[in-house]
């Protein structure tokens, strides 16, 4: 993963001011040989974990059948599809025949397949795509703080959600989907007319994109703070949606919302190197023959995608994209190469572990997600950025 | 000499700036000092020859090639520019910041750790870029350049900010790069650099040359106070140093801070 270069690290990002009774090079040394590790088996357990964070308990047992279950389905439905084309190959088979099969028909079986592994994978992509959108967004804007909804994303998906709530009209297209798809191009729009007010003689300059990005989102959450006062019977449903939840969350967001995210996360991660050189500095990236305003238009559309898509089945879950970037460049070092892959894991990690929260604090509702990741995320933040950041924010 | 870099009443504009009928030539081996007052052109200058902003008329030549008809990317590899501004990236090492130059080449830690040996840095390599001082900083930037590989580097004010120590040391790294055949455009506001250290002077003022040529024959008082908009103390009776007569008594009492502003 690293290069040997990189290995021999003096000044570290990442112990600033630990002080163990080890030899300050032998806390690092581990600290970054174990970081890796314990993110990635972090985010697995954690992720198995929640999956039985609910309102039914599930024993370990069950599970284990159920996931069998699952397996044998997942595998015979491949198989039958390969027999179609293949003769030979049989159209299905059960592993562990005798004890599978029988869970297809238990509830518990439906709570986990079809309640759950939605809910737990939201998490996973909702969280990753504000964390790379905000590492993203604060490496264009050269500004820590920043996040993806600052141009206007979650203002407008505000307002696509409010208006299908409240105007009858906005939600007759896509039956049962029209909230999110309408979410979803609200924000879109939003995020245009923001970069393109900004246009300034061929360029988009960072600072006009950021005022007017605040400018406009002020203006349109004026418009949805109207519209929820107008219709006092809305207040309730549109409050749990800004607030954020991904209790919702089916097979078929997870599909659609998975892909979009999947594609726009790998295809930033092409732009590392350019959003390193943006980091420092436009002229700077320009002299290197980086495209800069190609490069900014392309990965603000990205994030807007990713974010847009999040948001449409998830609702406003602020902070993800605030602090995850930061946590990331602090254990992992700040190209975009390494923040970008570990925004990912990082972010998941930490909308499991809000969302865990959230659903686990009452046995009898389910708190917006939205509220904990605030509130665990900032004590967080402030002692990662107090402890661990070595001196990077000093200047 | 060689030849590496021509510009033929080259023209651009920046904004609402101005840059008119430039005519100079770089030559390898040598150090070209570009001097004029704050807003005089020197960093549209640049940054039109590293193609950041577009000429309108006239011709850039890099060792008899157009320019203008290269893509960006190519020109990357002839030209190494290093905007005024320190970089402020979130969190990156050194080495990070260095390798940031070469993203559309391949790295190469054995280049990358001797250009740092060439600026005196070596020991910085894996230190974290926002805890150096605002020197080291310059002088890793430098590096940086090195690093990038091409033959013309272009520095804006590289010496900006630093104190005496730093500015000599910047200048002996310009001194090394001189020797080995670089060729070195420097825009500073450094007197003794300017009328002491470089080989070549364009002198600007308002968007347009004042004067171009060896230094010997352009740095002359008539054409530095022109540049400036100063006046000198007579170089026959101060040792041959072009002094400003802000530290003689007249100018002090000539120049009252009112005026001073207006440029």
């Amino acid at each position: 993963m690293q290069d040997p270069g990189e290995d021999s690290n003096t000044g570290s990002p990442l112990v600033g001011r630990f002080r163990l009774p080890l030899a300050h090079d032998t806390v690092r040394e581990i600290i970054r040989k174990v970081s890796p590790i314990a993110v990635t088996a972090t985010l697995i357990l954690l992720a198995l974990f929640s999956l039985f964070v609910g309102p039914v308990r599930i024993s370990w047992s069950s599970a284990w059948y159920i996931f069998i279950a699952q397996f044998n389905q997942i595998l015979n439905s491949a198989l039958t599809g390969i027999h179609h084309v293949i003769s030979q190959v049989p159209a299905g088979v059960s592993l562990f025949s005798n004890t599978g099969s029988r869970y297809y028909t238990m509830p518990e079986y439906d709570i986990i397949v079809q309640i759950q592994e939605p809910i737990v994978l939201a998490a996973v992509i909702v969280g990753a795509a504000l964390a790379v959108g905000g590492s993203t967004v604060q490496g264009i804007f050269r500004n820590p703080i920043t996040e993806p909804y600052i141009i206007g994303i979650s203002s407008g998906a505000a307002l696509g959600a409010t208006l299908t709530i409240a105007v009858p009209q906005f939600s007759s297209d896509f039956g049962a989907f029209s909230l999110q798809v309408n979410a979803f191009f609200f924000s879109l729009l939003v995020v245009y007319i923001t970069y393109f007010t900004s246009y300034r003689r061929g360029s988009v300059p960072v600072t006009y994109l950021l005022l007017t990005g605040v400018a406009i989102s002020i203006f349109v959450s004026s418009i949805v703070a109207f519209i929820i006062y107008t219709n006092t019977r809305l207040q309730s449903e549109v409050f749990f949606w800004l607030m954020g939840s991904l209790q919702q969350a089916g097979w078929a967001d997870i599909y659609l919302v998975g892909g979009i995210v999947g594609v726009c996360v790998i295809l930033t991660y092409m732009f590392s190197g350019e959003l390193d050189a943006l980091q420092m500095g436009e002229d700077y990236a320009s002299s290197l023959g980086v495209r800069v305003e190609f490069t900014k238009m392309a990965l603000l559309t990205l994030v807007a995608l990713s974010v847009s898509a999040c948001v449409s089945i998830a609702g406003l879950i602020g902070f993800v994209g605030l602090i995850i970037p930061h946590i990331s460049r602090m254990l992992f070092g700040g190209t975009s190469r390494k923040s970008i892959p570990w925004s990912v894991a990082l972010g998941a990690i930490f909308l499991l572990l809000a969302n865990d929260i959230a659903v686990g604090l009452y046995a009898e509702r389910v708190v917006p997600v939205g509220i904990i990741t605030g509130m665990i995320g900032v004590p967080f933040f402030l002692f990662i950025m107090y402890r661990l950041s070595g001196g990077a924010y000093h200047a | 000499m060689h030849i590496t870099l021509e510009l033929r009443d080259m023209s651009c504009r920046l904004g609402e700036f101005h840059l008119n009928g430039i005519t100079m030539e770089a030559r390898e081996g040598r150090i070209l000092a570009v001097a004029g007052t704050n807003g005089a052109g020197k960093s549209t200058l640049m940054k039109a020859i590293c193609g950041n902003v577009r000429t309108l008329e006239g011709e850039i030549r890099i060792n008899g090639t157009d320019l203008r008809s290269m893509r960006q990317r190519d020109k990357a590899t002839l030209i190494s520019y290093l905007p005024q501004e320190i970089p402020r990236p979130f969190n990156f090492t050194v080495t990070d910041i260095m390798k940031t130059s070469r993203i559309y080449m391949d790295q190469d830690m054995g280049v990358l750790k001797k250009s740092l040996e060439t600026c005196g840095a070596a020991h910085l390599v894996n230190r974290n870029f926002e805890s150096l001082s605002g020197g080291e900083k310059r002088i890793v930037m430098l590096a940086t350049m090195i690093y990038r590989g091409s033959r013309v580097i272009l520095l804006d004010e590289p010496t900006t900010f630093l104190d005496i120590d730093k500015q000599i040391r910047i200048t002996g790294i310009l001194r090394e790069l001189r020797k080995k055949g670089y060729t070195i455009l420097v825009a500073i506001h450094d007197l003794r650099f300017i009328t002491r250290e470089a080989d070549d002077l364009l002198l600007m003022r308002d968007g347009e040359t004042v004067s171009f040529g060896d230094r010997r024959n352009t740095a002359t008082r008539e054409n530095l106070e022109t540049t400036f908009g100063i006046r000198l103390l007579d170089p026959a009776t101060h040792g041959g140093d072009f002094i400003p007569e802000y530290y003689g008594e007249d100018y002090l009492e000539s120049h009252n801070p009112g005026d001073a502003s207006g440029e």
